[in-house]
């Protein structure tokens, strides 16, 4: 209750101040006022008995100062003006404002860019509900890793225990035709189990159902809600049409919701279908038409990622077996592997990820270096005016307040110029990755991909990144402004700096102490970053001398596909390349 | 405390509540309008007074206090809280 006065009568105190003042001024008024007709009364001379008056009240204007000093909301105001102070020094000498504003948002940019990255890949939880339980399963022929095959994925989804269920996808490029212009999609075949698993049901329409899932089952597509949006202008009557892919129709039975992401960036599948899969899995089926699987799995609540491995691991060494000889032998070689689904989406991208992070700290830091030792070289010149200020009345306090707040004004711009750099980075790289864009992509966006990879697309600006910006601002804050207001409280003999301020230029030996500190510290973290710089160059430098072996100016490439019945035979696929040449 | 007090009885101005002290503890304090003031707005702030512009016996436009329902709840906590401290000094002096 009287923190809520208090409260209520600090917003009054500072926004209705003319008001507040003028009625202080009266009641003081008054008070004298009334003194005096006291003293007249008592048959006191009007001059004298008001001079009187005015001696006992001890001055109106002491008791008003007085008044305020006590008043709820001071010290806010007090800030107020500090932080009035500081933006006129600022304004008033832009050569420092600029170089530090501009060092430190660079740094505090480039920063907050990267740690987005890395917060994306490797912090944030994936969009999908307990996405902690969520494996990859991969198999592992020395050196790479790769997909399932069709009736070993079959196989694991029956036999394996570790798992409450296990999904799977695989991916192609289609023609989809019978619904305006033609136009080639991604198409991901799934499992009926795919989106539940992920917790995902589409916005409307329906998903798949499990007996749908045979081969030669009922011919249904889901859309992405993009798709949706851009192919089909949103139009909900969409679901019930049918339309062709490679020349087979199908009906839509749903749209997925937009909040859906795949758990594969670099693929945004437009149109979804069932993976149809044969559901025999005998060692002859391997020799059948088979097609290679991305297999996820949810893991069974208490089973961990090394026990689901070993059980992968041995229900795939007793099939293969009993495979034909040559697979046997081959497949012996290899290593089943089940790793989290984030590890898994991160990838590659983790280490290069984690260097940049670490440069650009490092360059962070000797811009913090910089600035301070800019700060240091103003605190020196500024010696004698806090000299004169402690002289008039100022506590050591107020004057290390003032140049806190000094600091934390300077840091707040440099957070807001970091933190614009960081929006537009981000949203270029999110641009640059977007797999919808890259078709008409140059060499500059794959170079601006390069080290993000498949992820660029999940990067974005959100709170948590705003977080760190704000947080990053006060730690610069405090490593820039604590150097000068160290140096600046070490001389708390007035009468020496009143004396010396004004002449000295050089610095004294606490400064070049000081100084010296800096120096070492911006010359080793120099040599950190040239390190990390030089790993990243080797790798840009090899992308950008990478040449083609021919003259590709001038020149256009394009891709056509021929899928369907309609171009089985290479006689029809011959005719229409004649056709679209000639 | 003693300005809680003195507006007991009724709703004072400023010079009213100086003079009203003086009178209840027979002049033995002397309130200035310096430490008065400052009070009185901090009392106001935290919502024990509440204040009105009036007019004073003499006709002029005076700023009154008046106690409000938590002021007084502070007057009876402060004076109880008081009389123990009062009742523990004088103890305290009265002993060897």
């Amino acid at each position: 209750m009287r923190l809520w006065y208090r409260f209520t009568s600090a917003l009054r105190n500072i926004f209705r101040r003319p008001q507040i003042e003028s009625q202080l001024d009266d009641e003081v008024r008054t008070y004298v006022d009334m003194v005096t007709d006291e003293k007249i009364a008592k048959g006191i001379p009007t001059e004298e008995a008001r001079r009187q008056a005015l001696a006992e009240c001890g001055g109106v204007k002491q008791v008003r100062q007085a008044v305020r000093e006590g008043r709820a909301g001071t010290s806010i105001e007090r800030l107020w003006q500090d932080v009035r102070y500081t933006l006129r020094q600022l304004s008033r000498n832009p050569a420092f404002t600029w170089t530090a504003v501009i060092t430190l948002g660079l740094g505090i940019g480039a920063t907050t860019s990267i740690f987005s990255a890395v917060y994306a890949l490797l912090v944030r939880p994936l969009p999908y509900p307990q996405s902690d339980q969520l494996a990859y399963i991969s198999a592992e022929f020395i050196p790479e890793a790769g997909e399932l095959v069709s009736p070993e994925f079959v196989a694991a989804q029956q036999g394996l225990k570790s798992f409450l269920q296990v999904a799977g996808y695989w991916s192609t490029s289609s023609n989809l035709t019978g619904a305006g212009d033609p136009v080639r999609v991604d198409w991901a075949g799934i499992t009926a189990n795919f989106l539940p698993m992920l917790g995902i049901r589409p916005q409307f329409g329906r998903g798949f159902l499990d007996d749908e899932e045979r081969p030669g089952g009922p011919a249904v597509i889901l859309l992405s809600d993009r798709f949706w949006r851009s192919y089909f202008h949103a139009d909900p009557s969409v679901v019930g049409k049918s339309v062709a892919i490679d020349g087979k129709q199908q009906t839509i039975i749903g749209v997925l919701p937009p909040h859906f992401s795949f758990p594969d960036f670099a693929l945004e599948p437009q149109v979804y279908g069932l993976a149809d899969l044969d559901s025999d899995t005998s060692p002859a089926a391997m020799g059948k038409n088979v097609f290679f699987m991305h297999a996820i799995g949810r893991l069974r609540p208490g089973v961990s990622m090394q026990q689901a491995q070993a059980e992968v691991q041995s229900l795939f060494l007793v099939r293969s077996q009993s495979y034909p000889a040559f697979l046997a032998s081959y497949w012996a070689k290899r290593r089943m592997v089940v790793q989290s689904l984030q590890t898994h989406l991160a990838g590659d991208d983790r280490s290069p990820l984690l260097i940049l992070l670490a440069c650009v700290t490092a360059v962070l830091l000797i811009a913090c270096a910089n600035v301070a030792n800019l700060q240091m070289a103003r605190a020196v010149s500024r010696r004698h005016e806090m000299a004169v200020r402690g002289a008039l009345g100022a506590s050591r306090y107020r004057l290390i307040r003032q140049s806190l707040v000094e600091s934390l004004t300077l840091s707040a711009l440099n957070a807001a110029l970091g933190f614009g750099i960081a929006w537009v980075t981000t949203t270029l790289i999110r641009r640059t990755g977007n797999v919808a864009d890259s078709l008409s992509s140059g060499r500059e966006t794959q170079i601006l991909r390069l080290p993000l990879g498949k992820i660029s697309t999940a990067i974005h600006v959100d709170g948590w990144v705003l977080a760190l910006t704000i947080g990053l601002a006060l730690v610069t804050a405090l490593l820039f402004g604590t150097a000068p207001a160290l140096s600046g409280a070490a001389d708390a003999d007035l009468r020496n700096a009143l004396q010396s301020g004004a002449q000295r230029i050089t610095a004294g030996r606490q400064q070049r102490f000081m100084r010296h500190a800096l120096l070492v510290l911006e010359v080793g973290l120099a040599v950190v970053l040239l390190c990390c710089a030089g790993l990243l160059m080797r790798s840009f430098v090899n992308v950008l001398r990478y040449e083609n072996g021919f003259d590709s100016t001038h020149t256009l490439t394009g891709t056509v596909l021929l899928s369907g019945k309609r171009y089985q035979s290479p006689e029809a696929a011959r005719k229409f390349a004649e056709q679209l040449l000639s | 405390m003693l300005i809680l007090k003195a507006l007991g009885l009724g709703e004072l101005h400023g010079l009213g509540i100086s003079r009203r002290i003086e009178q209840i503890t027979k002049g033995t304090f002397h309130v200035k309008p310096g430490s008065l003031f400052p009070a009185l707005h901090r009392m106001e702030e935290a919502g024990w007074l509440s204040a009105f512009w009036g007019e004073s016996e003499n006709n002029r436009r005076a700023k009154f206090y008046r106690l409000t329902k938590m002021g007084i709840k502070q007057v009876e906590a402060e004076t109880e809280h008081w009389a123990r401290v009062a009742l523990a000094m004088t103890n305290a002096l009265k002993a060897n």
